[in-house]
């Protein structure tokens, strides 16, 4: 549907749902400008090790082991 | 109390050749009695430190020495990594010991991340000025 078919339409609503659309406009120009910081294509790197809670609990006792021996 | 320091944001490129600011941190770190000043990124989204091979070897560690396997997930989780504890100066803070996994290859930067720089560290960023704030743990801080 074109804005031309839309606009009529519109002009019919009542005040309250005139505001509803303006509220509903308003908030989809805000997704599609802060979506275009994205950039299309784009390869973003992502090095971060999530959820290596092994890991963690590993480097853990490394750790502790080093403290007991820097104690003894 | 103890000092906060502050440290600017740093401009880093990708392969691509675009730009972005990177909260970098300059830290000197010590091994068997070697020192090398290098930047580490602040990654609280790191379940740990993360060691990129050649600086380990930059460091005189030993990949067959380090017997302890870590075992690394995400993005890196085909990645062989051993656990190695390294002495870490950060401005003009005490040193700390500072455990990494030090990952079979570079293709990833010094990650600071939970284990246990933010163990030993607060961190403010302030992205929109370009600067964010270390300060270390204070004695009397929850684990």
């Amino acid at each position: 549907m074109s804005v031309t078919e839309l606009l009529p339409s519109l002009k019919t609503l009542s005040r309250t749902d005139k505001l509803k659309v303006m509220q509903f406009l308003a908030q989809e120009l805000e997704v599609e400008e802060e979506l275009s910081l994205l950039q299309s294509g784009k390869t973003y790197q992502i090095w971060s090790p999530l959820n290596s809670h092994k890991a963690v609990q590993t480097l853990a006792t490394l750790l502790e082991s080093e403290q007991q021996v820097r104690n003894d | 109390m103890i000092e906060s320091q502050q440290f600017p944001f740093i401009e880093a490129r990708d392969i691509y050749g675009d730009s972005d600011l990177v909260p970098s941190l300059p830290l000197t770190l010590s091994y068997g009695g070697k020192h090398i000043e290098m930047f580490g990124l602040l990654d609280t989204g790191s379940s740990i430190n993360v060691l990129p091979y050649s600086l380990g070897c930059e460091l005189g560690a030993v990949w067959e020495n380090q017997t302890l396997a870590v075992q690394l997930a995400g993005n890196l989780a085909s990645v062989e990594a051993r656990g190695v504890s390294v002495s870490a100066q950060i401005g003009d803070f005490a040193p700390v010991k500072l455990v990494f996994a030090w990952s079979q290859t570079d293709d990833v930067p010094i990650l600071l991340g939970r284990m246990n720089f933010f163990l030993e560290f607060d961190v403010c960023f302030y992205r929109s000025q370009m600067f964010f704030e270390v300060r270390p743990k204070s004695k009397d801080s929850a684990q």
